[in-house]
């Protein structure tokens, strides 16, 4: 099972590679169909699968609005982003991380950078906790989560979620640190 | 015995019109087990950080006979209030070796004294387990193990207690009491360290209001309750 998940995250990083550089739509189209079933067999949920990828639709969108906006023709560059974005974060997905971190053990050539990946992992980790904390208080305190004050609640959690974040992250920082990690 | 720790006239602020800490000076020896005792936001572990060096103070701090540095810091453990701080490695095992490999050691021996650390700590039979999996009694354990096993001379601890249930309060409590290294816990849960500190700080309002043995501060009352403590 984790040869498999591996091979396939492999591929899909090949056929990402390979989407960054061709622009037939077709060949595009067909990509970011295999990427999003990809994705929703990995979420097990096809509307999950859909709402993960809206901040890639967002940046796609963007990015065509500002060819659009600066009397460019629309080129397939935001569907290219889109496809190539969807199959490299889904290949991510796919990769047993904790086994392969795992088998670099300390002192070893390439834990430097191992090291580097875990805090990453852990600050990710601590960033989605407090996103969830933040955002369930919110929640549990607006009985109509889009009625009056919900912007401005949202604003503060989110500020909230930022200071709380950098709290940890400067805990953490200070932790290693002593540990003699950090430097 | 031989002072472990030294402060003298220690001040912080974080601006200068609120002062956090105000001259506090105290000394721990060899062995000793002090309690740094105060009511919420009393400067607990302010006090912690300004002496590890993570928080500039002014005044004096001398590990050992000298300043911190990187040896000096190779002698301090430190557990933090939330263990999460501190592990992040996949495995526990791995968490405790890696800053024994990090200061030079085989891997085969860091692995070794890791695994002696576990076991002092109770959680032999889960090292291959990652932290996040564990309860929060056992992620405190875990972590004052990580602590230990880089055979330090002086253990600072914060709030260690905090979020515990009073089984786990009593298993930390009987942990600590088995170390022979000097310890200097931050913490505000009075019968807890009944009986496990030696000697007793008490902090209010970034000042020392008291200090003496445990017995005597402990209970005197009216002091602890001043102190905003009972």
């Amino acid at each position: 099972m984790r040869a498999l998940r591996i091979a396939s995250a492999l591929l899909l990083f090949g056929a990402a590679g390979l989407t960054a550089t061709v622009a037939n739509p077709e060949y595009l189209l067909a990509a970011l169909a295999l990427a999003l079933t990809l994705r929703a067999m990995a979420f097990r949920c096809l509307r999950r699968a859909i709402q993960s990828t809206l901040p890639i639709v967002l940046f796609a969108g963007i990015l065509a609005l500002m060819q659009w906006a600066s009397s460019t023709p629309v080129s397939s560059l935001p569907l290219r982003a889109i496809a190539v974005i969807l199959l490299t974060t889904t290949a991510f997905r796919l990769l047993p991380w904790t086994e392969i971190l795992s088998a670099v053990r300390p002192g070893s050539r390439f834990f430097g950078l191992v090291l580097f990946a875990l805090f990453v992992r852990h600050f990710v980790a601590i960033f989605a906790r407090e996103s969830q904390r933040v955002l369930q208080a919110r929640r549990l305190r607006l009985s109509r989560p889009w009625g009056p004050g919900a912007f401005r609640s949202l604003t503060s959690a989110v500020a909230a979620l930022f200071s709380r974040s950098l709290t940890r992250a400067e805990r953490f920082y200070a932790a290693q640190l002593l540990r003699g990690l950090a430097e | 015995m031989k002072p472990v720790l030294e402060v003298e006239n220690l001040s912080f602020a974080y601006n200068s019109t609120c002062p956090v800490l105000d001259g506090i000076a105290f000394t721990v020896f060899e062995r000793e087990c002090l309690a740094i005792v105060g009511a919420n936001g009393a400067g607990k572990s302010t006090l912690l950080w300004c002496l590890l060096g993570l928080l500039k103070a002014t005044g004096k701090v001398r590990f050992f006979g000298e300043p911190l540095c990187r040896r000096t810091l190779a002698r301090i453990g430190v557990v933090f209030q939330n263990p999460e701080d501190q592990l992040f490695m996949p495995r526990l095992l791995d968490d405790l070796t890696l800053p024994l490999v990090n200061r030079g050691l085989p891997v085969t021996n860091a692995r070794a004294i890791a695994l002696a650390a576990l076991d002092g700590v109770g959680l032999h039979n889960v090292n291959n387990r990652p932290a996040s999996h564990l309860s929060l009694g056992e992620r405190k354990r875990a972590a004052i193990g990580a602590a230990l096993a880089g055979s330090p001379d002086l253990v600072l601890l914060d709030e260690p207690t905090a979020e515990l249930d009073g089984r786990a309060v009593r298993q930390l409590g009987g942990l600590l009491q088995t170390l022979t290294v000097a310890r200097v816990i931050a913490s505000h849960d009075l019968s807890f360290l009944q009986g496990l500190a030696q000697h007793v700080l008490v902090l209010a309002g970034g000042k020392i209001l008291a200090a003496g043995p445990s017995a005597q501060v402990l209970a005197n009352r009216s002091l602890l309750e001043q102190a905003g403590l009972l």
